[in-house]
């Protein structure tokens, strides 16, 4: 029988070596064992993923390695997600993500709402080609601190400024904090569209929310 | 930084826009389907941008189009894009058709091709890598996890899409263009790891790369120089700089001197996006492809991708 301090360092490993069934596997351990599934999540799937955004930034990892990697994550949490009892105090974080409208690529877009959902935040996906009025509903509706957008077109840039733009025309400007990134984004656009934050990667997309909300750790949303 | 030592700059800032057609007397939607508007609008680009390269098409998605990709025109830019992808999983994606030259918007850059040759332009046609145009018919995602779970399969479409863009290529010079620009950004070393790139998706644009050759008789074909450097690092091609003498020369005006000379078929490490800038690093990458990559190459760190 493993030690539940065993199966974190399992589960940590099987997210790490992009082990689906692994992790899957010692998910049902943890419940038939009776350990705490939340713990789980948070001492093995997501520090592991952790570790995988710590090797994609140091360039040991690749898009290819970090979407695996995500799906061994997932794969545990699914297991271990109906076992665990939701703590309405446990402090909530929201961010709004979508690819802004005119672009239908949402691969960067789907590696930053992995890397923000393993370090905590609830993420509302709102998917591709998305128009600025859909972007600034869901952050009310959710209570989001962030709108993330997203875009690999240059062509669709101009629609990150008319979200922005949008929000400031409803007087919602100071509410949400506006992060963007994509290939063609720069530090320069961002400035020059007034967005609060350039992520350069999805791991930095990661970091970079946390200062925004002004935390280091978020507890994790598992129910 | 990186692999790529050149920074990709991006799409030209002029992109085509609807006072640019409606100045050319083109008409905005059809730019993009229509041969005749094609034309009107490409020369405009060209006037605007002082070069003297009429390139074509406007977006990407032909080659896919054709591959039977759902393509409709975004309602607001008004730019053709994916609206669905055609497969789910890679497993789902059986014998894929031929490309048909005779119809649609193939058979219109065709056309449009043909035209701007009897002008006596020097026609450019971009044609996207093998994995780019997979990536339009599924969702990348399914590519990037294909690297690792089902090479095999991936190898194998990109080799039925590589044989058919070599048939678009044929087509191509056939039409009067004299410059083919080649790229596969879906799976740039920098993406996909400088190992997986050399083991499999740099092979792929070597392989497409031969074919093209093969198919054609002296189009140049030039890689967009993130896909050459990569290439080039990873050794499927060396480099040779074809030096120009300090002159007022941009970009593009080098090139057309450098496809007259005879035998030269593989142009990189530039950007033909900005063939109306300056020539830099005072001349011209001429690329040979290797005649055997990888062999004697992979180290032991190679042998554990895709385990």
């Amino acid at each position: 029988m493993a030690s539940e301090k065993e199966l974190h360092q399992g589960l940590f490993d099987a997210v790490v070596d992009m082990d689906e069934d692994l992790a899957a596997e010692l998910a049902r351990q943890v419940i038939d064992e009776g350990y705490d599934a939340y713990a789980a999540i948070e001492e093995g799937l997501a520090r592991g993923m952790d570790k995988v955004g710590e090797l994609y930034e140091q360039e040991e990892y690749f898009i290819p390695e970090l979407l695996l990697c995500s799906d061994a994550m997932y794969a545990g949490i699914e297991i271990l997600k109906p076992h665990i009892v939701r703590e309405e105090s446990r402090e909530r974080h929201a961010v709004v993500i979508g690819v802004v409208e005119g672009d239908t690529h949402d691969i960067g877009k789907n590696l930053v709402k992995i890397m923000l959902e393993s370090a905590g935040f609830e993420v509302i996906d709102l998917g591709r080609d998305i128009k600025p009025q859909a972007f600034l509903e869901a952050a009310e509706e959710n209570g989001a601190e962030i709108i993330a957008l997203s875009t690999l077109m240059t062509t669709a840039m101009p629609a990150m400024k008319e979200v922005i733009d949008l929000l400031e025309e409803k007087q919602q400007r100071e509410k949400f904090k506006v992060v963007i990134g994509g290939g063609p984004i720069s530090q320069s656009f961002a400035d020059k569209i007034h967005a609060d934050a350039y992520a350069v990667n999805a791991a930095e997309a990661a970091r970079i929310a946390k200062e925004l909300v002004g935390i280091s750790q978020i507890a994790r949303k598992t129910a | 930084m990186r692999e790529e030592d050149f920074p990709c700059l991006g799409e030209p800032e002029r992109p085509i826009t609807e006072d640019l057609c409606r100045n050319a007397g083109a008409r905005y939607a059809s730019v993009f389907s229509t041969a005749e508007d094609m034309v009107k609008a490409a020369l405009e680009v060209k006037k605007l941008n002082r070069d003297v390269w009429v390139k074509l098409p406007f977006c990407v998605t032909i080659e896919a189009e054709a591959f039977g990709a759902e393509v409709s025109l975004n309602s607001l830019y008004g730019v053709p894009a994916v609206t669905r992808f055609r497969y789910e999983h890679l497993e789902d994606i059986g014998e894929l058709p031929p490309l048909d030259f005779a119809q649609g918007r193939l058979f219109q850059v065709l056309r449009a091709a043909d035209m701007l040759q009897t002008q006596g332009e020097y026609t450019m046609l971009n044609i996207e890598g093998p994995f780019t145009v997979l990536g339009q018919l599924i969702s990348s995602k399914e590519i990037y996890k294909g690297l690792y779970r089902n090479p095999g399969k991936l190898r194998q479409i990109c080799g039925s899409i590589s044989r058919e863009l070599a048939r678009y290529a044929r087509e191509a010079e056939r039409h009067g263009v004299s410059l083919l620009s080649y790229a596969d950004p879906t799976v740039a070393s920098s993406l996909v790891s400088p190992q997986i790139y050399r083991q499999l998706c740099g092979r792929v644009s070597w392989e497409a790369l031969q074919e093209m050759a093969a198919a054609t008789h002296r189009v140049a074909i030039h890689l967009c120089n993130v896909t050459s450097v990569g290439f080039e690092k990873a050794g499927f091609c060396t480099s040779t700089k074809i030096a120009f003498p300090p002159t007022s020369l941009t970009y593009g005006e080098a090139l057309v001197e450098v496809i007259k000379k005879p035998g030269l078929r593989f142009l990189g490490h530039g950007c033909v996006q900005r063939s109306y800038s300056p020539l830099q690093n005072g001349g011209i990458f001429s690329l040979q492809l290797a005649e055997n990559p990888g062999q004697g190459q992979e180290d032991e760190e190679d042998q554990g991708y895709g385990k």
